[in-house]
């Protein structure tokens, strides 16, 4: 019983997603920089400002959160000279 | 009871702790770039074009409408700047387009980004936040 | 190491090694001019706190956990990367001080990084990514997530992971060979017959644990993000046990180096910044089971031998919501939080037990990484009376 209803609130939330995000069509590959930043880092955490870090000690923390959540090279790279730009 | 005795003094110590005062100094365009006629006519179509950039570089800290509120601009800690209030608006074309272009920490410098036209698309689409124009309607 | 194995991590290396070869053959060059090639950062965070645990005259209060996180990174060239952390924690005893990962990375090609050493297990999103204390929204972890978790936690081995665009959508992967878990028989620690140990720098047999996970986001915002993990090992030791068994009135000996374990772990992960509520929508989750095969353990009390169903489970769902759209400067900076989890271990074994937490929080956030956390938790365990209880922890990160 209890599990059924947890079943169906999951789905019925999926649907919602879906319906929210379904006029979202763009390539990934396609977005800036800055939409990269402001979409991916908040998936664990909020979103740094450019002025945390040195261009420097940017491209060691995009290395490691490329390797820790499986960026792909394109977004990594859009990010990191995103908030290069920014200092 | 004692509980609450305890925590309201917690509380209100540590909001006090993290209550900080922004400092905001003056950011002043030279006079050669104020000066720039901006070549960019405002049509439609380059109206799209100044739209398009603006939610791709722009809106995730400066917000939809230009007023600063973006999804972003809570956690940078420098107030983002409102474009639609008269104190940004009153600068010329000129001056926008040099702020944009050369940016300031953590603004990002956006000469690499975008060419001469796209920069003034812009200039040209952030004049659309003016609210002095919107309520003279 | 079987033969199996073997053949695995030769192939691996085979792969990556020449795929290595083609990668550094383009290689680009510096461009960032006036610095070295060397990139360091020395991050992290720290935390203390306070809990009310209790009702009434039993109320106690504590100023609790303080722990001190530094992480190091280095980027050593274009292709090669070193990260550390080490977690100092003040815990009853005192201290206690942790190697929690530190592994070499090598980026072999678009795709795939190889990495070598003690790295987070990628089994479900929480204890890889989420589980820091100025990235968990919740004082405290979710029941099972924390030290002693349901499923690994840390792994000493090798591992492939990347990501991968497709399209409007994106996958990730994470593919590794570890030294695994370790069966308890109940020798040292009689309660503890039939757990796992994780996280082992030295390996109890030949077997190695081989897992992953995979993650996939299907919208091009990058707002969700379905995984799932899975984990398979023997965990027993090549030695018998020998004990004095009643019911025959003479020596048995028991055995458990065929004894195998597999853990799942599912996870959810949505949040998207939207513009109509003003602010940011959080919902996190997973689930994790582990299943051990069924073995015989000694009760050296009694004398008698025993054997039980051995599934361990743990989940939790999280939601929570900023106004971060808000133009107020001090609203725009608070969350809330909700979070409900559940732990059921083994009933029949000696460690059994059935719990449930419901955690409600407060949150202020001083920075990006700064963050005030006022939780109100009651945990249930099993028929017994819940407890409810007040945390607090002030977190930065650096």
């Amino acid at each position: 019983m209890k599990k059924r209803i947890v079943l169906s609130a999951i789905i019925t939330a999926m649907g919602m997603l879906f319906a929210i995000n379904g006029c979202v069509s763009t390539r990934v590959a396609e977005k800036s920089g800055s939409e990269l930043w402001s979409d991916n880092c908040i998936r664990c955490h909020n979103a740094p400002a450019s002025s945390v870090y040195s261009p420097d000690q940017w491209e060691a923390v995009a290395m490691h959160m490329r390797i820790r959540v499986g960026l792909t090279e394109v977004e990594t790279k859009k990010i990191m000279e995103f908030l290069k730009a920014g200092n | 009871m004692k509980t609450t005795k305890t925590i309201t003094p917690l509380i209100a110590c540590s909001l006090l702790l993290f209550a900080f005062v922004h400092q905001t100094d003056v950011w002043k365009a030279p006079e050669s770039a104020k000066a720039k006629k901006n070549p960019v006519a405002i049509t439609e179509a380059s109206m799209a074009i100044g739209a398009k950039l603006y939610v791709k570089e722009c809106l995730s800290c400066h917000g939809k409408k230009g007023r600063g509120d973006g999804p972003k601009a809570s956690d940078i800690e420098k107030p983002v700047t409102d474009l639609s209030i008269a104190k940004t608006q009153a600068q010329t074309d000129g001056e926008l387009f040099w702020k944009i272009s050369e940016g300031r920490k953590p603004m990002p410098a956006n000469k690499k980004i975008f060419s001469e036209e796209q920069l003034w698309q812009l200039v040209n689409y952030i004049r659309s936040f003016d609210k002095t124009i919107v309520k003279s309607k | 190491m079987n033969m199996k194995t073997f053949t695995l991590l030769t192939t691996l290396f085979a792969i990556s090694s020449s795929l290595w070869a083609q990668n550094t053959s383009t290689e680009e060059t510096n461009s960032s001019g006036n610095s070295g090639d060397t990139k360091f950062v020395l991050t992290g965070y720290g935390y203390s706190g306070m809990t009310i645990e209790g009702k009434g005259k039993e109320q106690k209060s504590t100023f609790g956990e303080t722990g001190f996180a530094p992480i190091f990174i280095w980027k050593a060239s274009k292709n090669l990367f070193f990260e550390g952390e080490v977690e100092f924690i003040l815990l009853g005893e005192g201290l206690d001080i942790e190697l929690e990962y530190a592994n070499v990375n090598l980026i072999m090609n678009k795709y795939m990084t190889l990495r070598a050493g003690k790295f987070l297990s990628p089994f479900g999103t929480f204890q890889e990514k989420l589980h820091p204390a100025w990235i968990n929204k919740m004082v405290s972890k979710p029941l099972g997530f924390g030290h002693g978790a349901v499923g690994p936690d840390a792994e000493i081995g090798f591992d492939l992971r990347g990501g991968v665009p497709l399209g409007s959508s994106k996958m990730n992967y994470s593919l590794y060979v570890s030294n695994g878990p370790i069966l308890r028989t109940g020798v040292e620690e009689e309660n503890e017959a039939g757990m796992l140990e994780y996280g082992n720098i030295v390996d109890n047999n030949k077997n190695k644990a081989i897992g992953g996970r995979i993650g996939f986001l299907p919208f091009s915002n990058s707002s969700l993000e379905i995984g799932v993990s899975a984990q398979t090992a023997k965990g027993g030791n090549n030695d018998s046990i020998f004990f004095y068994n009643k019911k025959n009135n003479a020596m048995d000996a028991l055995e458990y180096n065929n004894i195998g374990t597999k853990s799942y772990a599912l996870d959810l992960s949505y949040v998207k910044s939207l513009a109509f509520i003003k602010g940011t929508l959080d919902i996190k989750g997973q689930l994790n089971n582990v299943t051990v095969d069924k073995a015989d353990y000694a009760d050296l009390i009694d004398s008698t031998k025993y054997s039980f169903k051995n599934v361990t489970q743990s989940y939790y769902v999280q939601l929570a919501y900023r106004p971060n759209m808000l133009r107020n400067k001090f609203f725009n900076k608070t969350e809330l939080v909700g979070r409900y989890s559940a732990l059921k271990s083994p009933e029949e074994s000696k460690w059994g037990e059935e719990e449930t937490q419901l955690t409600i929080g407060l949150n202020y956030w001083a920075s990006w990484r700064s963050v005030i956390k006022f939780n109100y938790q009651i945990t249930q365990n099993g028929g017994n009376e819940s407890e409810p209880a007040i945390l607090i922890q002030f977190v930065t990160g650096f």
